[in-house]
């Protein structure tokens, strides 16, 4: 910290460079470096409340099983149910608990990582708190990010939250067996999104069914 | 949604560097803050003000600073802001994540997801000293 004296007598500028964000971004590639060291890739999925974040996982990992092991880390405010839901296909999964935040940040990843068996990971599924804004400003260090929208929530989201897409790699749109009732074609997000962030994949899954899968898979290069 | 996290880091970065030059008072704060960061600089301002209360820094003059967003271009090396769409049928506008001048979207953000406290002007007790 370097301190300036003023013209005044008794009046000091403190000059600082402290970024509260930055601190985020630093421990971010520690977790990098940490999962590149044992060889562990990661992959985020951000979206909101109800979009299915959970039950996508939940298909890639019953897809994947025979060829990876795979762990998965669930963040929530208070509950548990996704981890549950995770737990079910049989994989390790850490449940992260922020409490009242409303996203994942690189240090609760970090302590999640130090709990995690890495070196018999493969591939490891971070899913982040259900929020289309606030996890933007809060890289974690993964190797690829995944936003997922569904068709339920409008055909809007995309074009609302376009800082989401900044970091992403993989656009999912999710429940498109929906479209007609909801009486818009999901095209509208695809084009939208690329509109924003050109660099974007785009899928379109129907997570109960399990359509659109083996794209997804196809694009993560799974 | 984090500005409440957000502000209770900036009030405590104030307050302890201001101790640790015997601040009597703060007098003005600088904050940054990066256009493309997901912070309300209106709610940032509302409770670093509010955390300040009670405080040395209480009623002390807050400045917040929009650092607009430059990027880089991997491909054509353009370094300056980035292009924004206006869509009319939206009544807003929107960033487009891809060089302006040449549309790679091989590109890098140089400025614009900052959070920083800049600087701190104090009152500072000089009596010890002499």
């Amino acid at each position: 910290m370097e301190i300036i004296t003023a013209d005044e007598g008794e009046i000091f500028d403190i000059e600082l460079d402290e970024d509260f964000l930055r601190r985020n971004r630093e421990l971010s590639l520690e977790n990098r470096k940490l999962l590149d060291s044992k060889n562990c890739r990661a992959i985020d999925i951000l979206g909101s409340v109800g979009t299915g974040k959970t039950s996508l996982i939940k298909l890639l990992v019953r897809k994947l099983k025979p060829q990876y092991r795979m762990a998965a880390i669930a963040g929530d405010l208070t509950t548990e149910l996704d981890a549950t839901r995770i737990v079910e296909e049989g994989v390790e999964v850490m449940q992260i608990n922020t409490g009242k935040e409303c996203h994942l940040d690189a240090n609760l990843l970090r302590k999640a990582l130090e709990k995690l068996d890495l070196e018999n990971t493969d591939l490891l599924f971070v899913e982040n708190v259900g929020n289309l804004i606030c996890p933007g400003d809060f890289p974690l260090g993964s190797h690829q990010r995944i936003v997922m929208v569904s068709v339920t929530e409008g055909p809007y989201t995309v074009i609302k939250h376009p800082y989401i897409l900044m970091d992403a790699n993989l656009l999912v749109i999710n429940k498109i067996d929906l479209c007609r009732a909801m009486g818009f074609e999901c095209d509208r997000l695809r084009t939208d999104a690329l509109r924003v962030n050109p660099r974007l994949e785009v899928a379109e899954t129907n997570c109960v069914t399990g359509d659109g899968v083996e794209k997804v898979l196809d694009l993560l290069q799974l | 949604m984090h500005e409440f996290s957000t502000a209770a880091s900036v009030v405590e970065t104030v307050l302890r560097s201001s101790r640790e030059s015997r601040a009597l008072k703060v007098l003005s704060i600088e904050v940054e803050i990066g256009a493309l960061t997901f912070l309300s600089p209106e709610q940032l301002r509302f409770w670093i003000q509010e955390g300040l209360k009670k405080t040395l820094g209480d009623g002390a003059k807050l400045t917040l600073k929009i650092i607009k967003p430059v990027i880089h271009c991997g491909d054509c090396s353009y370094r300056g802001r980035l292009h924004v769409e206006d869509d009319p049928a939206f009544h807003f506008s929107f960033p487009v994540f891809s060089c302006p001048s040449c549309g790679s979207a091989n590109i890098v953000f140089k400025k614009g997801r900052e959070c920083r406290v800049r600087k701190v002007d104090i009152l500072r007790d000089d009596c010890d000293e002499a």
